[in-house]
């Protein structure tokens, strides 16, 4: 069966003291795999609540999310990384890797925590590294490499357990446009039938290359 | 190799915590040594009792002064039906040349036992060199170990007891308890010390029941039988024991809690404290697939190593103070620590215990964080 992402009349509601602030208003979004969509819209208008709820990070108050079939809402809240881990690959701004742990060793966690053997995790890692373009930066840490190796080594732990959802959160948001573009061409190379993925971005450039534009304002969907 | 390596992030803090437990698990290696020491001298005291009746002739007023039995008391004690022995005995203070010393049990003493009674209670005890003392040994003695030390005599030696000549026919394993600190002599040359030979002086005597008699009877019956005598049955003795056991245990373990619960919290503030500056690698390691329980698991294991290393620590340099303690007070025949295997293996699990508890808290906290929150957190 193909991947499909789905999004039904999701809402998402805050408490800010005795206001209450809807981040997502009644959102029906409806991904299939191979598709490569950018999601854009002004600070505040729900593109991070969107990604929150698709990445299974955060649960919509009202609608449903239907990951490759898993439908969320049914799941609790301490077994979503289940569903995080197997069939969600997340990049972040500032890529948001473990100081602590090699290139190597961070993109071997999302295989460690879905139980692989280390020494298939590592060859697994490895290949990705390798894939782009880090073979040899593999036992250094996050520190010791430049702001695009960085952004790579996001790039291979978000697709280290093959996830049907890849959500990348500004990837090239932290990098100089020269890295960005790389970046934005390595995630491209990786587009598969198979994979979803959802760029969430400021710049219009990054979202052009994306096959469709999800325009958000105000938690609501203007356009796509 | 990762906990190491998040310990080692900050590495100053992981110290101070590392040795807050150390002085804890140093505390308790060292007061638990005090009471190893005195656990094992009791247990030999505990079956000293267990296989006797003591019975003590009631003092007669005299300023530290004991009274002593006549031939009289002897004869009818062991008249009473179910007494197999009655085993005379004096006890004398060791009279020794390097003054005054603390001692950790009985003081250094000279024990005179009617060898002929038929019951020794010495006999269950082991000798190291020579043989044990018997009754054509009229000049003879054997001497417990701490002892033999002071005297730095050997088998075969002459030492001078209480200002008398003796040979050293014996010289007895070490019991860590009241034997070590003895030299058994016979009982006409204990007379003889206390300048009534040829007298039937005794200080003290063991009455020993015949099988299947109960000797919780037997002592009421003594004590009723004959005059002026003091009895302390075997359930006497244990009573007593117990509760010197209870004080004992509850003043040094209580000491060695507050220790503990010092080093307890130390990790806890640091476990907190770490926790709090990786909440966002925590949300990123949610958000990539860790499970409440593998973050549960990371803290626990960071904070058992703190453990470890702290019990590792405080047992390794607290059994060495204890050696050298030992090693100091040896000479005057006093030994107050001892380091039992069930004492190190304790430490070290109470050590990673202590840890463990500390962390759980602090791993709950870790584990129950809001993914979205923590991502957000700078």
């Amino acid at each position: 069966m193909a991947v499909e992402v789905l999004l039904e009349r999701v809402s998402k509601t805050y408490n800010q003291g005795a206001a209450e602030v809807k981040a997502l208003d009644n959102i029906t979004l409806r991904f299939s795999g191979g598709d490569f969509k950018a999601i854009m819209g002004p600070s505040g208008s729900g593109k991070s609540t969107l990604l929150n709820v698709l990445g299974c990070l955060d649960k919509p108050t009202t609608g449903i999310v239907r990951i490759d079939g898993v439908e969320v809402q049914g799941i609790p809240p301490g077994a979503l990384w289940q569903i995080r881990g197997t069939k969600i690959g997340f990049i972040f701004q500032n890529h948001y890797l473990i100081e602590s742990l090699t290139a190597l060793e961070n993109v071997m966690l999302p295989q460690r925590y879905a139980g692989v053997k280390r020494s298939q995790a590592q060859q697994k890692a490895s290949e990705l590294l390798e894939q782009v373009g880090l073979g040899r930066r593999l036992h250094h840490r996050p520190s010791q490499l430049s702001g695009g190796e960085k952004a790579r080594v996001a790039v291979a732990r978000a697709l280290v357990n093959d996830p049907a959802l890849i959500l990348a959160d500004e990837p090239t948001g932290a990098l100089d446009s020269k890295t960005g573009m790389v970046i934005l061409e390595l995630l491209h190379s990786l587009r598969s039938p198979e994979r979803i993925c959802l760029i969430v971005t400021h710049d219009r450039s990054v979202a052009d290359t994306c096959d469709e534009i999800i325009s958000m304002r105000d938690g609501r969907i203007i356009e796509a | 190799m990762d906990v190491l390596r998040n310990l080692a992030r900050q590495k100053g803090r992981s110290l101070l915590t590392i040795g807050g437990v150390f002085v804890g698990i140093l505390a308790l290696t060292v007061l638990g040594a005090m009471v190893e020491r005195i656990n094992a001298m009791l247990s030999l005291t505990e079956r000293f009792f267990a296989a006797q009746i003591m019975v003590m002739p009631k003092p007669r007023g005299e300023a530290m002064g004991r009274g002593v039995f006549t031939q009289e008391h002897l004869k009818k004690m062991a008249e009473l039906e179910g007494v197999r022995a009655v085993v005379p005995r004096i006890n004398i203070m060791l009279d020794l040349d390097d003054g005054f010393a603390f001692t950790l049990g009985l003081p250094p003493m000279i024990q005179a036992v009617d060898l002929q009674s038929g019951h020794n209670e010495w006999q269950s005890l082991k000798v190291r060199h020579g043989r044990m003392l018997t009754e054509e040994d009229e000049k003879g003695t054997v001497l417990g170990s701490d002892l033999a030390k002071r005297f730095e005599a050997q088998v075969g030696d002459t030492i001078s007891l209480n200002g008398e000549e003796f040979e050293v026919v014996g010289i007895l394993e070490k019991t860590l308890s009241g034997p070590d600190n003895m030299a058994l002599i016979n009982i006409d040359a204990g007379r003889q010390l206390m300048g009534a030979a040829g007298s039937s002086l005794a200080t003290s005597a063991a009455v020993v029941w015949e099988p299947d008699f109960d000797p919780e009877e037997l002592a009421r019956v003594l004590q009723q039988q004959v005059a002026d005598v003091l009895v302390l049955s075997p359930k006497a003795a244990q009573e007593i024991l117990d509760q010197a056991v209870l004080v004992i245990n509850l003043v040094i373990w209580g000491a060695a809690a507050v220790a503990l619960v010092v080093g307890g919290l130390a990790v806890i503030n640091t476990m907190m404290m770490s926790i709090s500056e990786r909440i966002r690698e925590i949300g990123v390691k949610m958000a990539i697939g860790a499970r409440p329980r593998t973050i549960v698991k990371e803290f626990l294991l960071e904070s058992g190593t703190i453990g470890l290393a702290g019990g590792v620590l405080g047992l390794g340099i607290g059994s060495f103070l204890v050696r050298i303690g030992n090693q100091l007070t040896a000479t005057r025949g006093l030994e107050i620590f001892y380091v039992s295997p069930r004492l190190i293996v304790l430490t070290l699990l109470f050590s990673v215990l202590l840890g463990v508890l500390a962390g759980i808290y602090p791993a709950y906290r870790a584990a129950r964080l809001d993914c979205v929150e923590a991502l957000r957190r700078e």
